[in-house]
């Protein structure tokens, strides 16, 4: 009976340290729709979950096919006018908040695509946050 | 010897039957009026209904098929008439993604699809064509000189106006990105506006064309 308090400690000691530590932000369901041919510029969408204690900002992001990758918010104004324009200092994540990159609203604007994107093409993305942390993804291409 | 009363005696038979029969009766009514109700009900279309009594305006432009746009070609279809440009990443390929997937879901070749260019500058009738034709190979694009996509724009009470972008981006076209649905007779009679589903698309489509 002992023998265990120490092992049992040693073990909630290293799973704390698992939680605070490593988990981090998570990125999923990252999907881009599919590019007509001809368009210069596409949008990549995606859930980003911020489970720490610590806000974090994505201020950044590279991908090979886009000659430049802008962060962009679309909005609508009262009369249905819909403008969209860069995120200036990048998309925060607020500490236990998720936030959702979607159609009509945040996404990373991939600029001067060097080919058209197509269904079932997966385009690694490298993400770059204010806190140094960055993150590969992997942005599923569908139609629609 | 000891008293025993009698307990109280029911209703008679007859009495307690009826009020059972009339308790249904309501019961039964009720519900059969809620169903009744709900298919009386008028349609609920997703946006904004108009009751125009002349003819959708006609615009002086051409379409990506080589002829000029002209409302009576199209005369039995329902045409969702919209005003974008290909540079936009995220709004407009939305839209005529789900309109696309909107006409599938009908299955009808008897909704067409219309993009007038608010970018003329950027957008050549060639690459307008290969952009709407990619959502949808029946969709059309609309272009023309830069007078006639604005008295188009302003028939419809559309606004769109150009704002600098970055340098990679170049300009960007702020624009209303309603979906302007005329029916088949040619009257204007549904403003969809920027963000209805495509299954909700459709069963708007599906029930102009009833």
């Amino acid at each position: 009976m002992n023998s265990m308090k120490p092992v049992g400690l040693a073990v909630l000691a290293i799973a704390l340290a698992a939680c605070g530590g490593n988990v981090g932000i998570a990125i999923d369901e990252a999907w881009g729709r599919a590019s007509p041919s001809t368009a210069e510029a596409a949008a990549f969408y995606m859930r980003i979950d911020n489970p720490t204690d610590t806000g974090d900002t994505l201020v950044g992001a590279d991908a090979e096919p886009c000659g430049a990758v802008e962060l962009h918010e679309s909005s609508m104004n009262a009369d249905g006018v819909m403008s969209m324009a860069q995120v200036a200092g990048g998309i925060a994540i607020p500490a236990g908040d998720v936030v959702l990159l979607e159609p009509g609203g945040l996404h990373i604007m991939c600029i001067g695509l060097d080919h058209e994107l197509v269904e079932g093409e997966v385009v690694p993305v490298d993400l770059e946050f204010a806190s140094g942390e960055s993150r590969s993804i992997d942005v599923q291409i569908r139609s629609g | 010897m000891i008293e025993t009363t009698e307990p109280p005696a029911p209703p008679p038979p007859k009495r307690r039957s009826l009020l059972r029969v009339i308790v249904a009766g309501v019961v039964v009514g009720l519900i059969g009026a809620f169903f009744v109700l709900r298919l009386v009900r008028p349609y609920e279309y997703h946006g904004t209904v108009l009751q125009a009594a002349d003819k959708a305006p006609a615009i002086d432009l051409d379409a990506t098929d080589g002829s000029p746009l002209e409302w009576s070609r199209f005369e039995g279809k329902v045409v969702a008439l919209y005003f974008g440009y290909t540079f936009c990443p995220d709004v407009c390929p939305t839209t005529l993604s789900d309109v696309a997937r909107a006409k599938q879901i009908v299955g009808s070749e008897d909704i067409q699809a219309i993009m007038v260019t608010v970018d003329p500058a950027r957008d050549d009738p060639d690459t307008l064509r290969q952009y709407v034709t990619s959502f949808d190979p029946s969709f059309l694009g609309a272009y023309g000189s830069d007078e006639a996509i604005a008295q188009a724009a302003a028939l419809y009470g559309v606004y769109y106006e150009a704002r600098e972008g970055s340098k990679a981006t170049g300009y960007l076209v702020d624009h209303t990105a309603t979906l302007m649905v005329i029916d088949p007779e040619g009257h204007l009679r549904l403003l969809l506006p920027f963000g209805v589903s495509a299954e909700d698309m459709a069963a708007d489509f599906a029930h102009l064309l009833d």
